[in-house]
């Protein structure tokens, strides 16, 4: 046990350097998964999954507070096939002044015979105001409906994103993503700004609600089948109660991010690295001063405090990062300062063992 | 003069707070306001005051939505009690629900922690490899005694053959051996494309997918619905005993993989609906 303050420090640079050592060897060469998620997913992905998973309401939670977003509606056209109902819903909503309107569904060439219906949503979608249409980027094909070409009506892609991405590079073309087509920004993408999935609550409307100005005035309205089960997502956590969310659901909560700027910031990796070092080099520090002392007799407690303490800055740093997560939408992943905290123990006594080795020769 | 303060301070607090209002997203069950000593049972679009007592009835909930603040509060059941009280004592803060999470995932109420220690196997690769040769080979009969039938949801109905674009249904699954079997059902529509009908967890365990032995179980929380294109859709439904990931497998199937992979031992059941 080293004695003198220059031995301290010396040990405590070494049992560091070897803590950090094995948490890199874990966590980033050998991949053991530290929070439960099993997805092929990278290290922050999975936090971010965890945080998600502590905040959002589970479907039996009976009672939860989220964030209603007073811009954003959504017309459930529950399962409504109809070309004519549809048309007839977007003409209402499009009457009512609305500040743009989303429609979340692609309408292939031969999927109706009805001409007459075809023509009629035509003519509605043309005359509409500020309307936007869904197309989709399907492999090497772009997946778009039978009257985009003809009506000229604006559109935006519908594929799905986690990040800040505004547009994507189609070919000669630039496709922008339906939330920054209608919100018309143009920068370029950012992967470490991610779309906030914390549970939010908007207006949803049947189809065949009567609607007021005030419910649709100055507002998006997003027009989606909330029901139709070939549009649903599973996600690594709940959004609203359910692990199966609908295209639009999700559409919304990107749109309401980019809207709001309410980004999660992720920070980059070496923040989390630079904090378990200086952490895991103040906790070793203690840890021998503690041992120092239990050694001379002046603290028999000295193992007791040094499991307890390990343990208490565990819970700690994971509580910190979530309070991070939910106050101030930063991600900083806390499990390399956990890990490390936690291998401290193993690294200060393998220093030990080679050092006791190395006296006995 | 600092009397006049207080109590001008005092009467612009009250009023802000009396200004203060809710609007009623939705209401689940019974959920009432008191008013003048009579119980009105709430309507969505109703707008409360903070002041305004409300009574939550059992198994209920009420939704409120606070537009200024962006908040929506849901509630679940209680006394007649004021608005304000009932969302104070039924919120909960950060540190609360990580609190919450955390003894959970102590005391192993967190039962998707409790999944991934009870499945030895999950996400075994090989597994849907030998799934999928077991699949190609023609000859592969089925390993266990397994069934399914597709039951109407509007009905309760079995479908027997025939179902029209947008009838909504669940699979009725039947294991009839002794083990317990993990399942799910691959369906081919007309034109050949593929989908998996039940959705695998993110761990890949299964075990919302397994089927006790001797044993009839209704998905009725996964309910399905027929969709274009016409024509025949065939099912197969898949049964083994560990944990398999069935995307890998449509994925083999379309890259049309050749494999050497002895084929798995699975339990097979197949049934046809043209959809009109």
């Amino acid at each position: 046990m080293p004695k003198s303050d220059t031995k301290i420090w010396l040990y405590t640079s070494l049992a560091t350097v070897l803590a950090t050592v094995f948490c890199y060897v874990f966590y980033i060469i050998l991949d053991v998964n530290v929070l439960d998620y099993l997805s092929k997913q990278n290290n922050e992905a999975d936090v971010v999954n965890y945080y998600y998973k502590i905040q959002n309401r589970k479907s039996n939670d009976g009672a939860y507070t989220a964030f209603y977003d007073p811009e954003i509606v959504i017309l459930d056209l529950e399962g409504t096939k109809s070309r004519v109902d549809i048309a007839d819903a977007i003409k209402r909503v499009s009457d009512l002044l609305p500040r743009a309107i989303i429609l979340d569904v692609i309408f292939p060439e031969n999927s109706t015979t009805l001409q007459a219906d075809d023509d009629y949503l035509k003519k509605t979608i043309a005359s509409a105001s500020n309307l936007y249409t869904a197309v989709r980027i399907d492999g090497n094909k772009l997946e778009k409906s039978f009257f985009q070409d003809e009506t000229g009506v604006q559109y935006g892609l519908a594929n799905k994103v986690s990040h800040y991405k505004p547009y994507e590079i189609f070919g000669k073309d630039t496709l922008y993503y339906l939330p920054f087509a209608v919100i018309k920004e143009q920068k370029k993408e950012n992967r470490n700004l991610l779309i906030n999935y914390s549970d939010k609550a908007f207006d949803i409307y049947p189809i065949a609600e009567t609607l007021t100005p005030e419910d649709i005035g100055n507002r998006i309205v997003l027009i989606g089948d909330l029901q139709d089960l070939r549009d649903k997502y599973d996600m690594p956590f709940s959004i609203g109660g359910e692990r199966r969310v609908s295209g639009t659901t999700l559409l919304a909560y990107n749109l309401s991010t980019a809207l709001h700027h309410s980004w999660i910031v992720q920070a980059p990796r070496w923040i989390g690295f630079l904090l378990a070092l200086c952490v895991c080099f103040g906790f070793t520090y203690f840890c021998y001063r503690l041992r120092s002392k239990g050694e001379d007799g002046n603290n028999p407690w000295y193992n007791f405090i040094e499991t307890a303490a390990r343990i208490v800055l565990i819970i700690l740093f994971l509580l910190l990062g979530y309070l991070f997560f939910v106050w101030f939408g930063l991600m900083v992943n806390m499990v390399y300062v956990i890990l490390t905290t936690a291998l401290t123990g193993l690294s200060m006594n393998i220093i030990e063992v080679c050092t006791y080795k190395r006296k006995k020769k | 003069m600092k009397k006049n303060l207080i109590i001008a301070t005092l009467l612009f607090t009250c009023i802000c707070i009396h200004a203060q209002t809710y609007h009623v997203a939705s209401v689940n069950g019974n959920a009432y306001v008191l008013k003048n000593g009579e119980r009105t049972t709430l309507t969505p679009r109703e707008i409360l005051r903070t002041t305004d007592v409300i009574e939550i009835g059992k198994n209920s909930s009420l939704a409120v939505v606070d537009k200024k603040e962006s908040k929506l509060y849901s509630l679940k059941e209680t006394n007649a009690e004021q608005l304000s009280k009932v969302i104070k004592s039924q919120s909960k803060s950060a540190i609360n629900k990580f609190a919450g999470r955390f003894i959970e995932s102590l005391t192993r109420g967190d039962t998707e922690k409790i999944s991934y220690e009870a499945t030895v196997s999950y996400k075994d690769m090989a597994e849907d490899l030998r799934i999928y040769t077991a699949l190609k080979n023609a000859a592969t009969q089925s390993a266990y005694p397994v069934l399914f039938t597709m039951i109407e949801q509007s009905s309760g109905q079995t479908l027997k053959g025939e179902a029209a674009v947008g009838d909504l249904f669940f699979f009725r699954i039947t294991n009839k051996s002794a083990t317990p079997l993990y399942i799910n059902i691959l369906n081919i529509s007309s034109d050949g494309s593929m989908y998996d009908c039940l959705p695998i967890d993110v761990g890949g365990t299964m075990l919302h997918l397994l089927v006790p032995g001797y044993s009839t179980v209704d998905l009725k929380q996964y309910p399905m619905e027929f969709t274009e294109p016409k024509g025949e859709d065939s099912f197969t439904l898949i049964a083994h005993n560990k944990p398999f990931d069935l995307r890998n497998v449509i994925q083999y199937f379309r890259l049309n993989e050749n494999t050497s992979a002895n084929k798995a031992f699975i339990g097979t059941y197949k049934l046809s609906t043209i959809v009109k």
